[in-house]
């Protein structure tokens, strides 16, 4: 599905990842932890394409192609989704009206027809009872005035419609309380299948009781430090990433 | 500038209201120097037109008809005789001999000169009552159309609105002119809002052919009165507003919403003066720019908070957006406070679309264009969800989509 090869960002002349080495195959899902600022978040970033970070080496194949070439609604019409950690308000825009013309084009691409109003209604409505939100949520300003966890339910809802080949979760379980913490893992269970593959970035191995990952992947000073099963994911727990920052200082 | 007004005088009939226009000569045709016309070329606005040696001498006509969705008045701009137009469904809407100059002058406290001039020539006015209680059940459009020839260098429509206590009326107000080059318009529009009445206006400033307008609003409210103003501009031409609400009773609400859209050498200049002069009375104030290559837009809002208005609450926000190469703003909040118990903020903000936006729906597999136009639409859409007759907003949102499209396509 991705395969990530040996690489290098940085932010305004600043090193974040240093070389990161990631392979994930079809269904599968890669969980991806470790402690804060270390660089998680940028590498859910680069592989959208946010233009604020700038590759310095290294390649990312996607299904073949070359990502890393691809502008961000390229990326997206190809399959890839990314459920934001901070999901942006747009005021004056309804999350309804934005996402029908995403949702066609991306269709676009991948030679569907186009939906009518109908036929997008219908999906909305089979894909919002993944997420239990309220369909006058959907008719407001995109996630304006939404509390924490409806903007992240909002960005679930959004993978389900456009129906991606690799989803990526930015911390999208942070500071979300354990309801909204099950609908979201919920939306996400419902969403696996054989095409699908996850990374699923996050902080807190509790996400991982309600999603169950193949793959857990330490990342530490930009780049990953530990693989393992789920196993490793309750170590972090226990023990904490202290253990990991020792080894590494000792290995260096 | 007394070379203006002589060319004015010239050009216009004998004035119906000789004590306001001596006031007028005495305060002057307003240039750079006036402080609060620094920006807007007034004396422009003459220059620009065709010399005019003839005075003006238009008859002008009213016409009421009735329609689906709306009451309609329509107004061929020149001299028209007193008469009631309509009376029925609480409303009662005449063509009156214009007031006296000592009423404009009661509103005119800060010594502006259109007002006056307004005065001096307009000998008569749409004169609109709105019967206690009453809720009208159509909102009432009125148009004033400028046609025909000799008119003179200026038209001025001149309206009077007074909506009785605990009555509702929604008013859609536009100007139109088929004249090549137009005259210029100065209205002045007038509403005294008994207590408990409710009155929204909805203004679209949208000229088919180039057209300079320099308009005025004077609004008064009583005590639980709300007033809501939608202010659409889409200048094709030079725009001068001036909104003027005096909050005279406790528990009024007065609402300002406006959206201006410059571009192509087009001015629009929105000045606003809220005033709280009694207690427990809200004002928010919120108007929006975008503005387009070589367009200029100028927002200068003042709030007063009067000793003993205690318990104001003013919001008061102007947001713009700048496309281009050349867009200007020129942006003045100004608060005057002078109770102690009061919660008001101010703010401006100017600057190009967010990038997080963009690449929010980018990332959604929306083109970079589309998603710029899509938040373009969002940030005017704020706006014109704010009018509450349906129909008419669709069609505003039509009209505002069309006009961003021409200026993204010059651009």
């Amino acid at each position: 599905m991705i395969e990530i090869n040996e690489l290098k960002a940085s932010v305004e002349g600043k090193e974040i990842l240093r070389g990161i080495s990631l392979d994930v195959k079809p269904g599968e899902v890669h969980a991806i932890m470790g402690p804060n600022g270390s660089g998680k978040s940028t590498l859910a970033s680069v592989l959208a394409g946010r233009e604020d970070y700038d590759v310095d080496g290294g390649s990312v194949h996607f299904l073949g192609n070359d990502l890393l070439d691809m502008a961000p609604e390229d990326r997206a019409r190809e399959g890839i989704f990314l459920a934001f950690q901070y999901p942006v308000e747009i005021p004056g825009l309804s999350t309804t009206n934005f996402l029908k013309s995403a949702v066609n084009k991306v269709r676009e691409h991948r030679g569907l027809p186009k939906l009518d109003a109908v036929k997008f209604l219908k999906l909305l409505k089979e894909k919002i009872k993944l997420v239990e939100i309220d369909q006058d949520l959907l008719s407001r300003s995109v996630n304006e005035g939404f509390s924490g966890g409806e903007k992240k339910r909002n960005e679930v809802f959004q993978m389900a419609m456009l129906d991606p080949k690799l989803a990526i979760l930015d911390e999208t379980d942070s500071g979300l309380d354990i309801d909204a913490l099950k609908i979201v893992a919920n939306g996400v269970n419902s969403l696996r299948s054989p095409e699908r593959s996850f990374i699923i970035v996050t902080h807190y191995q509790r996400l991982l009781d309600f999603i169950q990952p193949d793959y857990v992947h330490v990342l530490y000073n930009g780049r990953i430090v530990k693989s393992g099963t789920k196993e490793l994911a309750l170590e972090l727990e226990e023990r904490g990433y202290d253990w990991i920052k020792e080894e590494q200082k000792e290995t260096a | 500038m007394s070379e203006i007004l002589d060319k004015i005088l010239l050009a216009q009939k004998e004035p119906s209201n000789q004590p306001s226009l001596d006031k007028a000569l005495a305060i002057g045709y307003p240039g750079k120097k006036t402080e609060d016309w620094k920006f807007f070329p007034a004396e422009l606005l003459i220059k620009d037109q065709n010399e005019l040696s003839e005075k003006a001498k238009t008859s002008g006509k009213v016409e009421f008809s009735e329609q689906d969705d709306f009451f309609h008045i329509m107004i061929h701009v020149g001299d028209i005789p007193s008469g009631i137009v309509y009376q029925g469904e609480g409303l009662d809407i005449s063509i009156a001999e214009s007031e006296s100059s000592e009423a404009i002058l009661n509103q005119n406290q800060r010594g502006e000169f259109f007002p006056y001039l307004n005065s001096a020539f307009s000998n008569s006015e749409l004169r609109i009552q709105v019967e206690k209680g009453s809720n009208i059940p159509k909102p009432l459009r009125i148009t004033w159309n400028c046609s025909g020839q000799d008119h003179g260098y200026f038209v001025f429509p001149k309206t009077d609105v007074n909506c009785k206590e605990s009555s509702d009326l929604k008013i859609i107000e536009e100007y139109s002119s088929n004249i090549i080059p137009s005259p210029i318009f100065n209205t002045y529009f007038r509403a005294e809002l008994g207590k408990n009445a409710r009155l929204e206006l909805n203004q679209v400033q949208d000229f088919e052919n180039r057209t300079d307008f320099v308009g005025y609003h004077h609004i008064n409210q009583e005590r639980d009165s709300s007033f809501t103003s939608n202010l659409i501009s889409l200048p094709n031409g030079r725009i001068r507003n001036n909104h003027q609400i005096s909050l005279n009773g406790p528990g009024a609400e007065s609402y300002l919403n406006g959206l201006f859209i410059p571009s192509d050498g087009n001015i629009i200049d929105n000045h606003t003066i809220v005033d709280h002069v009694a207690d427990h009375c809200t004002s928010d104030e919120n108007y929006k720019g975008i503005i387009f290559d070589k367009g200029n837009g100028i927002f200068n809002g003042k709030i007063f908070v009067r000793e003993g208005a205690q318990k104001t609450m003013a919001f008061q926000s102007n947001k713009n957006i700048l496309f281009g190469n050349n867009p200007t703003i020129h942006t003045k909040p100004q608060l005057e406070i002078w109770a102690d118990d009061v919660k008001c903020t101010h703010g401006a903000t100017t600057g190009r679309l967010d990038p997080q936006q963009l690449f929010y729906l980018r990332s959604r597999g929306i083109d970079p264009d589309e998603a710029e136009r899509m938040l373009t639409r969002g940030f005017a859409n704020e706006i014109i969800e704010r009018i509450s007759i349906e129909g008419f907003r669709e069609k505003v949102e039509k009209k505002v989509l069309e006009h961003l499209k021409e200026a993204y396509d010059r651009n």
